[in-house]
């Protein structure tokens, strides 16, 4: 039996609900428009220009493009990014599930605790970096534990181009699992408790349960926050900024420092513009992936 | 700067001036839409000569040479700087704050370690035998004989500076660059002065405090620091003993020191040119040094009333005098380019004070990056 398909008009009623619905929306769609769509828009124009905030303002083709590939820097803080990231993504996430878990239980002052461990992502990224850089410090905390540890050589930290990206990662992944937890724990006490009970009487494990009903059920929360956590850290900037500022050298020059550098401290708006794009390419081809890749395992 | 325009209003009753502020972070990027966007602005002040030749050559600056000889401008008092800030031979900004940078010195350490103040003609090659010799301790009661670098800053350079050498892009002038490097990273090497790697966080940037409590025999800055200092001790923040000295030079070289000049430039739209220049004039020149000085800025007007006037009822530093007669240099060059040059140097040799690179690799980096990423 073939279905007949019928264009119906909705109902007077319903037309007039969707009007009054596109009012109220209309200011937040104008709001979009005038500051996200139109300055995207315009980026995009200005990546093939030379403008440089002023009077220069010509149309150069593909030569910011191809003069970034060929810029020592932009490949550097491009290398940087994706190592940044590849770090930075799966350990965030990881964390973030195991603090959910483990703030997932019944006490009385489990608030205090949720409460702490978000604090960091509403402390300011100037005072995380500045006490972060004194318990990294060559003779800080971090290396005097290590010395009593035994061992006599601690890394350099932020003060080696070897340890510095790795030092922005630690502080970075301190900085968002507690974010990421508090979203995961709200996924985890949308689990229908059902399904435990169920599953105990089956006879299986905390184990199992986990793998079999936990994590399933939270796909899709941990589908958001890899997202999320993925497009926050391709554009990572404040902590760079407040700790490193990209060096030593350029050990830590990420893209969105680069882009800054270019364009505040050179004034070179059109290359700075590309360099921006090949940066909003990258996630945009990486939350791609994961979109295409989530159907393979997001419960919803 | 409200002082300024008001003295001049007094003077000039059928002028008004309309001042517009905005803070050091903001001020480059409304400066920039404002001048962009067509604005209406008749004149503005820059920090710098870099930010002056950058200016220049987005071409919003009117050039002053048919002002200044049309109105017979006296310059006497900032001639000096006014040579150094020219582009192709045309002056396009006046300097109307400059800064004299000097060695500041605990003499309670000097008196301990019994060693003779330093004297206004003096070396860079004395400077590192003195740090030596003021140098003690270990540990907590270390105290270093000098301070010449902090890690976020081109502060090492300095000693390069004094000589003249002030723009990277010239090679020869970028290789006195890296004598001073070396320079900065022999006193660590020594033990004279703390290592590079255990200060790049801002802890280590503190060197007011410091010095105030004695960690430093010298370091070397401008004269903005005798006001933190005094203050610092009014305040019982702390209590050193200090002087200042000449700053030191190489041998054979003149006695000179260096300063920032901040300039003022007529916008080249303006509608009323004749007019701010005469302004400009007058807070560049004799009757607004007087004005900047009572203000405690330190005007690149320099004569001999204003040195009388800037010594004047200070006691602390003894030899404050220093302060105005050193003959300055402007610290940086009238180079649109400079900034992202000196960007360059300051990442490559940053790894050589690490110790993580030698110095004829930097040299060579340096000089790779910025014939890539400058000179074209």
């Amino acid at each position: 039996m073939s279905e007949k398909k019928v264009k119906v008009k909705a109902p007077a009623y319903i037309r007039h609900q969707r009007i009054t619905a596109i009012w109220f929306l209309l200011p937040n769609i104008v709001g979009f428009v005038i500051l996200n769509v139109y300055p995207l828009f315009r980026a995009g124009v200005l990546s093939f220009t030379n403008w440089d905030g002023f009077n220069k303002n010509d149309f150069v083709g593909f030569s910011n493009y191809v003069k970034l590939f060929q810029d020592s820097t932009f490949l550097i803080s491009l290398g940087n990014t994706l190592l940044y990231t590849v770090a930075t993504v799966p350990l965030a996430v990881f964390f973030g599930i195991l603090m959910a878990l483990l703030m997932n239980v019944k006490f009385r002052s489990i608030k205090i605790f949720r409460t702490i461990y978000f604090l960091p992502q509403v402390t300011s990224m100037i005072a995380i970096g500045l006490v972060w850089s004194l318990i990294l410090a060559n003779n800080g905390p971090v290396n005097q534990f290590l010395m009593w540890l035994g061992v006599h050589n601690p890394p350099k930290w932020i003060s080696s181009t070897q340890w510095a990206l790795v030092s922005v990662e630690i502080v970075s992944v301190w900085r968002s699992m507690g974010y990421n937890a508090i979203i995961l724990l709200a996924g985890l006490q949308g689990v229908n408790t059902e399904l435990y009970e169920a599953a105990k009487l089956d006879g299986a494990n905390s184990w199992q349960r986990f793998i079999h009903i936990t994590l399933p059920g939270i796909s899709p929360t941990i589908f958001f926050v890899l997202v999320t956590q993925m497009i926050s850290s391709c554009k990572v900037f404040d902590i760079i900024m407040a700790m490193t500022q990209g060096g030593p050298g350029r050990a830590t020059n990420v893209l969105a420092y680069f882009v800054y550098q270019k364009s505040f401290t050179e004034y070179k708006f059109g290359y700075a513009c590309s360099a921006a794009f090949i940066l909003f390419g990258i996630i945009m081809l990486f939350t791609l992936i994961q979109f295409i890749g989530q159907k393979k395992w997001v419960n919803y | 700067m409200t002082k300024l325009a008001k003295a001049y209003e007094e003077e000039h009753p059928n002028i008004s001036i309309n001042l517009q502020y905005a803070s050091s972070n903001d001020y480059a990027t409304k400066l920039t839409t404002v001048l962009g966007g067509g604005g209406n602005i008749d004149g503005f002040g820059i920090s710098s000569p870099p930010g002056l030749a950058e200016y220049v050559d987005k071409g919003v600056v009117l050039p002053l040479d048919d002002l200044i000889s049309s109105t017979g401008a006296d310059l006497s008092g900032i001639q000096g700087t006014l040579d150094t800030i020219k582009i192709d031979g045309n002056t396009y900004g006046l300097p109307y704050k400059t800064s004299s940078w000097v060695v500041y010195y605990n003499k309670d350490i000097f008196d301990a370690a019994g060693v003779a103040y330093p004297s206004d003609d003096w070396t860079w090659e004395d400077y590192y035998e003195l740090a030596g010799k003021l140098t003690s301790g270990s540990g907590d009661s270390k105290i270093y004989g000098s301070l010449n670098f902090q890690p976020t800053s081109m502060w090492w350079r300095v000693p390069a500076n004094t000589k003249g050498s002030t723009n990277p892009i010239d090679d020869t002038q970028l290789h006195d660059w890296m004598l001073a490097a070396q320079f900065c990273k022999s006193m660590s090497d020594a033990g004279y002065q703390p290592e590079y790697a255990d200060m790049a966080n801002d802890a280590g940037a503190d060197y007011t405090g410091n010095f105030l409590q004695g960690k430093y025999a010298m370091f070397y800055t401008g004269d903005w620091e005798i006001e933190m200092l005094n203050t610092a001790i009014a305040n019982g923040e702390g209590n050193v003993n200090y002087d200042v000295a000449a700053i030191p030079h190489y041998e054979g070289q003149p006695a000179q020191t260096i300063g920032a000049p901040g300039l003022m430039m007529v916008a080249k739209e303006s509608k009323h040119p004749e007019e701010t220049f005469d302004f400009i004039k007058f807070c560049t020149g004799a009757e607004g040094s007087k004005i900047l000085l009572e203000n405690d800025y330190f005007p690149a007007w320099q004569d001999d009333s204003t040195k009388q006037i800037y010594c004047e009822n200070k006691t602390s530093p003894e030899h404050i005098n220093y302060i105005v007669d050193q003959k300055i240099i402007s610290q940086v060059p009238c180079d649109a380019q400079y900034n992202t040059a000196q960007n360059i140097v300051k990442e490559e040799v940053s790894l050589y004070l690490l110790g993580e690179q030698d110095l004829e690799t930097t040299e060579a980096n340096c000089k790779k990056r910025i014939s890539e990423e400058v000179k074209k």
